[in-house]
């Protein structure tokens, strides 16, 4: 099983990297951060915080854009092509293919996640002429836990609507309204009547919590390391979610007819 | 000569004249509409206003070094303030209380998330001087885009002469926030304080300072209710420079207008004796 995982896995990552969305993005931020950076204020400033603010939002944005639409068309782009069935012709189940198909598109994301941390760390090292801590690894770990949640929930939204592009604009709508309301609906409720104020406290359980995995604020103004119990625990949390997605999407596609 | 060279000498020739006559219409017409309109006004239009004031949110988010609350937890503080308002009728921001008075997470998922986030009220003050550069270039930004709002200017010149002694600049940024906004009370008012506290010119603060209360009265006289904390501000101004200079008589004079307004009348009638009769031969 493992295997077929790895060989489907090896082929997205390979497609993906050959494919140029991700060299566009990846130099169009390099290239905003870096004209953000030319700019001075006061003549001598030497502003460091809001330029990794700027920096890490355009990366949250960037990482965000190329996990959708790298997993939102994964699985109809083998169905309008056909490869699908001698795919399906070999050794090889349903559910590998959908598993292979997250780890692929999960290690590109982390390959482009990695090189625009590791840009960032030098960035930030030689504005501010100190090396970044433990906080840097946190946050791009957490990003990339969250970034396989939001692969498997657009694999899941794949199998889901009809195509590519609807799944993707409500994925990222989705996305972006749990990013920012999210963790604000316990207070929603509150000041909601019942019924509608148990059913949005049942929602903010339920659903994902995207701004916990949102580490910006604490690497922008140099904060220490989260502690390591709770950064064990926010992976359990993002990897729990990131599984049950996945078992829905395979129970999904294992129902789901290819005609 | 090919007849490409010679279609681009007469697109070139095109472009020459109608620059010549396009020129001296826009410089009329820029005439015409006011000042001449900055990019961010060309391109926001009146947006830039609500940009202004994300970027003065942003300045006082630096300021708290990324603690700060969500509009839903403001409108509860907003709640509680005004109850503790009615109820003990006393200012409910201070610093120390909001430390020691920081509300508990609703549920086990929030005390979780404030791992996460900068959940503590601290400023940047007690975190050296690094930090509270960062806010400069916010109010910087919110400057470009809302011109019109004097405090911007006063805030950001206030933080360049008292935390970065960088006096060149504050009064240069200073003196920008006068051309945007000519006769501004609160500008002249910071520019006057430059003057006395960081250039040690007496006699240039008291021109400046005299010049704010003279730009504040003409606005109370429009208004129905006039700024009477920028008034007291002036005036005591007005005071210290006068003090300064040796002008016994002004000063004294001074006092009493502030005594008007003052919260604590009594404190300022002693000063006004003090000064009677420490310099009773000078008056």
């Amino acid at each position: 099983m493992i295997r077929n995982i790895q060989a489907v896995a090896g082929v997205v990552l390979r497609e993906m990297l050959r494919r140029k969305d991700f060299y566009v993005v990846l130099v169009l931020s390099f290239l905003l951060v870096g004209l953000m950076a030319a700019s001075r204020f006061f003549s001598a400033d030497k502003a460091v915080a809001s330029l990794k603010d700027a920096a890490l939002l355009i990366i949250w944005i960037s990482a965000f854009v190329i996990a959708v639409t790298s997993a939102a068309r994964q699985i109809p782009a083998e169905c309008e092509s056909g490869t699908i069935f001698p795919l399906l012709a070999k050794p090889i189940t349903r559910t590998e293919v959908l598993l292979g198909k997250f780890m692929g598109c999960w290690l590109a994301c982390g390959v482009a996640l990695a090189v625009f941390y590791a840009f960032l760390t030098i960035f930030s090292a030689s504005r501010a002429h100190t090396m970044p801590g433990a906080i840097f690894f946190q946050a791009f770990w957490a990003h990339w836990i969250l970034l396989g949640l939001i692969i498997s929930l657009a694999l899941l939204g794949s199998l889901v609507f009809a195509a590519p592009s609807s799944n993707t604009t409500i994925c990222l709508v989705a996305l972006a309204g749990l990013w920012l309301l999210g963790g604000h609906l316990n207070h929603i409720a509150l000041r909601m009547t019942e019924p509608g104020s148990t059913l949005v406290y049942i929602l903010y359980y339920i659903l994902p919590h995207v701004e916990l995995f949102d580490l910006r604020r604490l690497v922008v103004h140099d904060y220490p390391a989260v502690p390591w119990l709770m950064w064990a625990a926010q992976t359990l949390y993002g990897l729990t979610y990131t599984a049950a997605l996945l078992v829905i999407g395979c129970t999904l596609f294992q129902r789901k007819s290819l005609r | 000569m090919s007849a490409a060279l010679l279609n681009f000498g007469l697109l070139l020739t095109i472009c020459f004249c109608l620059a010549t006559w396009v020129e001296p219409r826009w410089r009329k017409y820029s005439k015409q509409a006011g000042s001449p309109a900055s990019i961010s006004t060309k391109l926001l239009g009146e947006s830039r206003r609500l940009l202004a004031g994300q970027a003065l949110i942003a300045a006082d988010k630096y300021f708290h070094l990324g603690y700060y609350p969500s509009v839903f937890e403001l409108a509860e503080k907003e709640e509680d303030q005004h109850f503790q308002g009615m109820v003990t009728q006393t200012n409910a921001a201070n610093h120390a209380e909001e430390k020691t008075h920081h509300r508990e997470p609703l549920d086990w998922l929030e005390r979780f998330s404030r791992h996460f986030h900068p959940s503590v009220h601290v400023h940047a003050d007690e975190k050296g001087e690094a930090a509270q550069r960062e806010i400069l270039p916010w109010l910087r930004i919110a400057a470009e885009l809302e011109p019109e709002n004097p405090q911007v200017y006063v805030l950001a010149g206030f933080y360049l002469r008292t935390r970065f002694n960088r006096i060149d600049d504050a009064e240069s940024f200073l003196r920008d926030g006068l051309r945007a906004n000519p006769g501004s009370p609160e500008i002249l008012l910071e520019l006057s304080k430059l003057y006395l506290d960081n250039r040690n010119d007496p006699g240039q603060s008291l021109n400046l300072a005299e010049l704010a209360w003279r730009r504040w009265l003409e606005q109370a006289q429009k208004t129905e209710e006039p700024d009477i904390f920028l008034k007291q501000q002036i005036v005591t101004q007005l005071v210290q420079a006068e003090t300064k200079l040796g002008h016994w008589r002004q000063a004294i004079r001074w006092l009493e207008e502030l005594k008007k307004h003052s919260p604590n009348p009594e404190s300022v009638a002693q000063r006004i004796e003090e000064l009677r009769r420490e310099h009773i031969h000078d008056l």
